[in-house]
């Protein structure tokens, strides 16, 4: 299972990879909707974890484009402010939106219903 | 004719809430970090009790992460004590550049999301009396319109002038022009603060005069 973490908060997405890592995830990261788009291009990712509000490119206008480039593709947003509009955005095609800071263990829940691993 | 002081309250409680919304989410972002490093550490000690050797180095390359990360929260809750208090007095003693460096600290965040970065320039404290809300409120409101006006990957600078009893604050780097619309309403806003505006679009500058 090959999991792509997304947030400009670098230190969140690095401890989040190593953590799932230890989980039997596949995890990699990067600090940027740009990076993103440049790895979904170069790796055939399940499911990504994209940050909601990041510099240059949002969560949501990444998810779009990254839809182009692997269609089947998972998604679950993770957002620190949980506001209503986000959370309306981000459910209505997301898998699931976890509001900051997550339980890692929700997490992977959450991983495993999106790939159907339940 | 219809009293504007309502208007007025809104505009201010709609500027805090902004603010404290910025903050909530910076801090937010502090306690993530917080509990993926420590989850990371407990995940290191878990490993340790199943008889996997752990180098110490790791353990304290993490614990040094959360302290950086507790800084970072602390100096944003510094801020974010500074503009609470920053409605206390109606009047005071105000020094402008301070209250920038407060004002661009808590809009950090704004201004990354539409890639901009701001700098500012040394300078003695430019001193002056008013509102310190208000007064934040207006630099805010201006840097706004200016970051918008920078467009991505441009830079701000803020400059700083206090001769002859006139205090001003340069914001220079505009690139597009402000909207006619958004440049009355910040001198409507200028004018409540008894400060005024110059703008100088081949300059590219915005000039806040108090």
């Amino acid at each position: 299972m090959k999991i792509l973490l997304v947030d400009d908060e670098a230190e969140l997405v690095s401890a989040l990879a190593e953590r799932l890592s230890f989980r039997g995830f596949e995890a990699q990261w990067v600090s940027s909707g740009d990076e993103a788009v440049q790895k979904v291009h170069e790796n055939d990712y399940d499911l990504a974890v994209l940050d909601v509000k990041m510099p240059r490119m949002s969560g949501l206008e990444l998810r779009e484009k990254l839809k182009k480039i692997r269609p089947a593709m998972k998604y679950i947003f993770l957002s620190g402010h949980g506001s209503e509009d986000d959370y309306r955005a981000g459910a209505a095609e997301a898998v699931c939106y976890l509001v900051k800071p997550v339980k890692i263990e929700e997490l992977v829940e959450k991983i495993n219903q999106a790939l159907g691993r339940e | 004719m219809e009293s504007t002081t309502p208007q007025k309250d809104r505009d201010g409680l709609c500027f805090f809430g902004q603010i404290s919304a910025a903050i909530s989410h910076d801090l937010k972002n502090v306690l993530a970090i917080i509990n993926e490093d420590a989850g990371l550490m407990q995940d290191y000690l878990l490993m340790a009790n199943q008889g996997m050797e752990i180098n110490p180095d790791k353990l304290g390359e993490i614990a040094g992460k959360i302290l950086i990360q507790i800084k970072r929260g602390d100096s944003i809750i510094k801020n974010m004590n500074r503009f609470a208090h920053s409605v206390d007095l109606p009047e005071c003693e105000v020094d402008y550049r301070e209250l920038t460096l407060l004002v661009v600290s808590l809009l950090t965040r704004i201004a990354s999301r539409k890639s901009v970065t701001i700098s500012i320039a040394e300078s003695d404290p430019v001193k002056g009396k008013g509102d310190p809300f208000v007064i934040q409120m207006l630099i805010a409101k201006c840097l706004e319109i200016c970051i918008d006006s920078a467009g991505k990957d441009n830079e701000l600078n803020i400059e700083f002038s206090n001769e002859a009893g006139n205090s001003a604050i340069k914001i220079i780097g505009l690139s597009n022009p402000v909207p006619a619309d958004q440049l009355s309403g910040l001198e409507k806003n200028a004018v409540n603060v008894g400060a005024s505006l110059g703008f100088s679009p081949q300059d590219k500058i915005l000039i806040i005069k108090f």
